[in-house]
């Protein structure tokens, strides 16, 4: 018995000793940056252009190497960021991280790099205009995207053409999308026997979210109100939109069910099984983003694809939801200075390059979604219907999510979610107008205990709820509202385009104030 | 003719009684137990099939090529033996994807761990359970009491007090921060203090008189005869860590100092899940639980010697 | 115990200590520290995105306030319903680990080198011509498989014994995690998992039986059931009163259980598929009560219990046995009188979507675990403790004339007792603080929140919310929960242990 413990030991001292003898040398004697973000072997690629443009650029040492060095932290695939919430409160995260600025904005760790942004050319003239609400907070940018993207429904048009129709158009009333989904999925399917091909993957997912919030939109209705303050989730326009879902799935088929899902045997991989399906055929369209020409391009025989936009109702409001994966600066970082030079790589030519030729979603930088290469990348001929709408889209039809600073962005999501699938539940938890006030409430719920927990964001706050009062008076008299007192993203453009806002510039969204 | 149950720890006897009555005629108890036992056989064939099948799906996953995993049938169409090259980097080539991946030196790390962490774990808790089940002193079963509590929380919660401490004690991002937290459980002291409790007392009596010391007693007497206890927290604890997943994401950021759990998160990269490789993963990193396992196994059961109870 | 600390005791503490020393340490550093911070925050409204080194909001002590915020929350206590019920799984569980333990210790080899000779020999026949019978019939290859392996397993589960089986009914734990979810996942498949594809046949079997029998008849098995779980209750409530006036058990035993066994009727009164039965339910329950009470005031009391938890434990056991019977036979009751109703549907019946359907979705994953529980730690402990039975008990209880059973129940299970005892207090913990990992991977906590467990929502709230305070609040409310069912236990645990 002692010799079992006392060898034991001895075997473990030595290989404790052997363990960290072996330890590879990763001293360096420049200071050396973290990149939290997630595991795309791009992302290797990405490193090496940046420390050569760290050369290009004129910052090296004096021997003419980088004077940083830069590497990456691969962070995990968990939805609630958690890995990235507990080290940076706990003083320890990486210098650079992508994040969802505004959720690690309200945790305080992120460094303000307004300054930075000027000094080094990476404001927000060189991204998006869509995108400013998403970087910047209370008038200060924090951020600067890595990528963007678009979801729009990306159809196969070798699908379509095999059941004797013409690909979805480029835009589309909800009447036409309907219509034109039965029909598809009338032909496509046996009259008998188990549902096999449809018109769209699931709405349960992700992608549902988007389409969702594009809907309400069209139909000039938002989750939140016009400072941000409450929750108008119980509008009934909302629970329209939970009753179309419904209908669509269960009435049309026009999507899978959660079940019929499941059934699907199909391949792994990026963006998950949706995109196999959508090869094979089992799916007319999908919802997606560019980024799924990544793995699109894998296929040996990747489909001829082109874009229809999100339906709006007739006389509706066109519109898309514009997403980024954003690069921020931690605000306990050692090297603040060298990790806002990474953010000024993100607008750089050579790193916009790049992500135009892998197709890693829209680069950051818009001119360079003006240029050939992008709207026609040479070795892909099935791709040259999408690259220029998805691109027209950002620019000029695309909005941000609305993200109240008086809830965090997960829970608004959260109970997206929950009514998201209780209308779609087998058996339906709960009707669509029940659904949509639920969501209300709890969204509602939230922001009261935000703010009573917040004496900075109370007094915000209150003063937003006078301002909110105000433009229900002004709305209700048909009097113009100033475009400064509307902070949710999707009033700004809406009043604009009805006309009910007085103009406070030219196309401006939301840039500082 | 004996009928009593033949006791597993002395075959050898049994054997050699046999051995000297092998011509006997069959006995009906004989044949009757050979049709018992048949039937047992067939159950126990039964319900391991059962038990084994998300095992056999894992090792033939891990041999499909990426494109079948999804797929309803098992069996690949061409046997990808490769993928368990990749994992070491052979024949990986200029493939991005599979860069960055330390498989060896992530598998030495988690077993080099767990390792120190059952070792640790076993001698704190047989010290704390011996001084739970067989010293008698003021305050004994309060204390322990709070042990077990302590166990009821999920650890959830106590991660971000618990990552603070590690800050301060400089030990974030190490191996010591991954051994040192979970070289202390209140479950061993738990379970090798019921296993304890099984001991009789007379034992202790009969050390006592012989002048021994608690030391001795503890070392002597109560350590041999807790073995199964002893080995089941080894497995236990070895299995535990060996899985554990959370802590280790929490605490590492060096790669070459990841454990097997976490470095599998790679194999989930934006390229999409590399299902098969995951799984191929998994199956080597299943080996050395299982040696374990075997090997331990037999000691588990040879139980308290006849002798010991006798006196 | 003198509060008094002699010299001699004294010493025993110091002993004591001693031997605790480096446990205690460790114990106080990562434990118990953090124990009494996550305390501290439960009172507090500690949340990640105010109060840390980056912000400068003050921490505010907020008293009671997180727990009654927890208790009006509607979405606690569904979550805390979802824990529990599957927690009513685990004495499944249990069972099944002991049953694998027992079949595990058995003489595999008939007890005879002869015999053993015979049952390789079976085994060879027998796989030989199942793998000549497959490979002539043409089966599909999953079949091949499957019938491989099962040979495979026979051959060397007779010449490797015990060993080999344990091994093989320990595997499922190495691949725990990952690879077993996904594969459970695909096994529920709904129109292409083999699950469903076995139920089928079975099920339109019963279609065609069950509509050609009257509706009535079908609804009469459904009485029955209903009659089957009144008898249970009221047999249950007897007992109760009987081991009350036999001393066996206290007042709190004979209300504790009472409440656990009247539990299903109650909750019949909600669940019964017709109104009608609904009241007879209520109805049966309050006639139970009305017996029950009527025996305690009334019946002579010839013997007094020595204590509170006097008998605690068996009427716990013998409870829980009740109540869950009852809970069976009233599922079978609703299923079984909708079954005309579901039969005569066009698809007739159809095997249930399993994850996909708010209702089976818990169902689904409770099969999951007792399958996982067969060989689990828990078949490990048995074995352990199965070993160290000391076989003179054994063969004195064959002197007494005990048949096989009888030397089970009153040798084994009583030896058994320790270790049963770790097995309950664990699980439950386990139970009350899990479903996490499994929620999150085959179900992400859905469909619509069906499957989401109390450690769920903690991780939800803290990280995503990262309200901490609140978090911390709820999982010391599942704390005290868990610390009343151990002390029961403990009470239990220490009568047998100390004999």
């Amino acid at each position: 018995m002692k010799w079992v413990f006392a060898t034991a030991l001895i075997l473990l001292i030595a290989g404790g000793a052997a363990t960290v003898m072996t330890e590879p040398d990763l001293g360096t004697d420049v200071p050396v940056i973290y990149w939290v973000t997630d595991r795309n072997p791009a992302r290797l690629d990405q490193v090496d252009l940046f420390h050569q443009w760290l050369i290009d650029e004129g910052h090296t040492t004096p021997e003419g190497r980088p004077i940083v060095e830069l590497r990456l932290d691969i962070a995990t695939s968990d939805p609630t960021n958690s890995k990235k919430i507990i080290q940076s409160v706990a003083g320890v995260a990486s210098d650079v991280m992508d994040c969802d600025i505004g959720q690690m904005h309200t945790l305080g760790v992120l460094r303000d790099v307004t300054e930075d942004a000027y000094r080094l050319n990476f404001g927000l003239d060189q991204t998006y205009a869509a995108l400013a609400p998403v970087l910047t907070r209370d008038g200060k940018q924090y951020g600067f995207p890595c990528n963007v993207d678009i979801n729009s429904f990306w159809a196969n048009v070798g699908t379509f053409k095999k059941y004797g129709m013409d690909p979805p158009p480029q835009n589309w009333t909800i009447e036409e999308f309907e219509s034109i989904g039965r029909e598809f999925v009338k032909r496509a399917n046996p009259t008998d026997g188990r549902q096999s091909v449809f018109f769209s993957n699931t709405l349960g997912d992700w992608q549902g979210r988007w389409l969702f919030i594009a809907l309400i939109r069209s139909k000039g209705a938002s989750l939140f109100n016009e400072t941000m303050t409450a929750s108008t989730a119980g509008d009934p326009r909302v629970a329209e939109i939970f009753q179309k879902y419904y209908q669509w799935t269960f009435e049309d088929h026009l999507m899978p069910t959660g079940a019929e899902v499941s059934s699907f045997s199909s391949s792994a991989g990026y963006g998950g099984p949706a995109l196999s399906l959508f090869e094979m055929g089992n799916y007319g369209m999908i919802i997606a983003g560019r980024w799924v020409l990544i793995r699109m391009r894998d296929f040996e025989n990747p489909p001829v694809v082109q874009v229809s936009y999100f339906p709006v109702p007739e006389n509706g409001f066109d519109n898309d939801v514009i997403s980024t994966r954003s690069a921020a600066v931690y605000k306990g970082s050692d090297h603040p200075e060298h990790a806002a030079l990474f953010l000024s790589f993100l607008a750089s030519n050579p790193y916009n390059r790049q992500i135009v030729d892998i197709a890693d979603g829209l680069p950051p930088t818009p001119a360079f979604a003006e240029t050939e290469a992008y709207i026609h990348p040479p070795n892909h001929p099935n791709e040259w219907g999408i690259h220029k709408p998805m691109h027209d889209t950002a620019k000029n039809r695309s909005i941000a999510k609305a993200m109240s600073p008086f809830i965090a962005e997960g829970i608004v999501t959260r109970h997206m979610t929950q009514a998201i699938e209780k209308v779609l539940a087998e058996p339906q938890l709960a009707t669509p107008q029940q659904a949509a006030d639920v969501m209300a409430q709890e969204i509602n719920a939230e922001i009261a205990l935000t703010i009573r927990e917040s004496t900075r964001l109370e007094e915000q706050y209150t003063q937003l709820v006078e301002t909110q009062k105000k433009i229900d008076a002004y709305r209700a008299e048909g009097k113009l509202v100033p475009l400064e007192w509307i902070s949710n993203p999707f009033h700004r453009k809406y009043y604009v385009e009805q006309g009910w806002a007085l103009p406070e510039g030219i196309d401006d969204q939301g840039g500082a104030k | 003719m004996s009928t009593t149950k033949p006791n597993p720890a002395e075959p050898e006897s049994r054997r050699s009684t046999k051995a000297r009555s092998a011509k006997r005629a069959r006995s009906p108890q004989e044949t009757g137990r050979l049709i018992g036992t048949s039937a047992l056989h067939l159950l126990l064939m039964v319900l391991a099939l059962t038990m084994v099948l998300p095992f056999l799906w894992m090792v033939l996953t891990s041999l499909k090529p990426l494109e079948e995993v999804g797929l309803e049938t098992w069996i690949p169409s061409s046997f990808q033996w490769k993928n368990y090259g990749i994992l070491f980097g052979i024949g990986v080539g200029d493939n991005f994807q599979f860069q960055g991946i330390q498989y060896g030196r992530w598998y030495w790390n988690s077993f080099f761990i767990a390792s120190c962490v059952t070792f640790l774990q076993v001698f704190t808790s047989a010290l704390a359970a011996f001084s739970f089940a067989r010293l008698d002193w003021h305050g004994r079963d309060k204390v322990f009491l709070l042990y077990l509590s302590t166990m009821m929380l999920p650890g959830l919660v106590m991660m971000i007090p618990n990552y603070q401490i590690m800050i301060s004690l400089g030990l974030v991002d190490s191996y010591a921060g991954l051994i040192i937290p979970a070289a202390f459980s209140a479950f061993g002291t738990f379970l090798l203090r019921q296993f304890m409790l099984t001991i009789p007392g007379s034992l202790d009596e009969a050390a006592e008189i012989d002048g021994a010391s608690k030391w001795r007693l503890f070392l002597d007497v109560i350590l041999p005869l807790s073995r199964p206890g002893l080995i089941t927290l080894t497995i236990f604890t070895f299995i535990g860590n060996y899985q554990s997943f959370f802590w280790p994401l929490v605490m590492l950021r060096s790669t070459h100092r990841y454990t097997l759990p976490v470095g599998l998160l790679t194999f989930d990269s934006s390229q999409g899940e590399q299902t098969n490789l995951l799984m191929a993963a998994i199956t080597l990193s299943v080996l050395p639980m299982i040696i374990l396992f075997v090997i331990l196994q037999k000691y588990l059961v040879k139980g308290i010697q006849l002798g010991a109870v006798k006196g | 115990m003198s509060y008094l600390p002699s010299q001699r005791s004294r010493r025993k503490l110091a002993t004591g200590l001693a031997f605790l020393g480096p446990n205690i340490i460790g114990f106080m550093t990562f434990t118990l520290l953090p124990l009494i911070f996550a305390l501290v925050l439960a009172f507090t409204n500690w949340d990640l995105r105010l109060h840390n080194q980056f912000q400068d909001e003050a921490l505010r002590f907020v008293g009671l306030e997180n727990f009654t915020r927890l208790l009006s929350e509607p979405n606690f206590w569904r979550y805390l319903g979802n824990t529990l019920f599957l927690m009513m799984g685990i004495p499944f569980g249990i069972a099944g680990s002991l049953l694998a333990a027992v079949l595990l210790s058995q003489d595999l080899r008939a007890g005879s080198r002869r015999n053993w000779v015979w049952l390789i020999v079976g085994a060879v026949l027998i796989s030989s011509t199942g793998i000549l019978v497959m490979l002539g019939a043409q089966v599909p290859a999953m079949v091949m498989l499957i019938g491989g392996a099962a040979s495979l397993i026979l051959l060397s589960g007779t010449v490797g014994g015990k060993t080999l089986y344990r091994t093989l009914f320990y595997v499922p734990h190495f691949t725990a995690g990952v690879a077993t979810f996904i594969l459970w996942k695909k096994l529920y498949s709904p129109y292409t998992g083999p699950i469903n594809f076995a139920l089928s046949p079975l099920l339109d079997g019963l279609t065609g039986a069950v509509n050609t029998l009257p509706s009535a008849g079908v609804q009469s098995v459904a009485w029955l059931l209903v009659a089957g779980m009144f008898a249970l209750l009221l047999f249950g409530v007897l007992r109760l009163g009987h081991w009350w006036a036999e001393g066996d058990i206290s007042q709190f035993g004979v209300i504790l259980g009472g409440v656990m066994i009247l539990f299903p009727a109650v909750m019949g009164f909600r669940w019964m598929p017709l109104p009608v039965l609904g009241y007879l339910s209520l109805g049966a329950a309050g006639i139970a009560v009305v017996l029950l009470g009527f025996k305690l005031f009334n019946a002579a009391r010839v013997f007094k219990p020595s204590s509170l938890g006097e008998g605690l434990g068996g009427t716990l056991m013998f409870a829980t046995v009740m109540m869950v019977a009852q809970f069976i036979l009233l599922g079978l009751t609703t299923v079984i009188y909708n079954l005309p109703v579901m039969a005569s549907a066009p698809g007739g019946l159809e095997p249930p979507s399993w994850l996909n359907n708010v209702y089976w979705a818990k169902p689904s994953l409770m099969i999951m675990a007792f399958w996982a529980a067969i060989g689990s730690n828990n078949m490990l402990l048995y074995l352990a403790g199965l070993a160290g039975v000391p076989p003179e008990l054994y063969e004195a209880a064959e002197i007494d004339g005990a048949g096989r059973f009888a030397k089970f129940w009153n040798v084994t299970w009583p030896q058994l007792a320790p270790v049963t005892f770790f097995i309950v207090v664990m699980s439950v913990i386990y139970g009350l603080q899990g479903g996490f990992e499994m929620a999150r991977t085959m179900t992400n906590g859905g469909p619509a929140g069906a499957t989401t467990t109390l450690s769920y929502y903690v991780y939800m709230e803290g990280f995503e919310t990262g309200r901490l305070g609140y978090a911390s609040a709820i999982t010391w409310t599942l704390f005290g929960l868990v610390f009343l069912v151990t002390l029961f236990n403990w009470k239990f645990g220490n009568r047998y242990v100390n004999d």
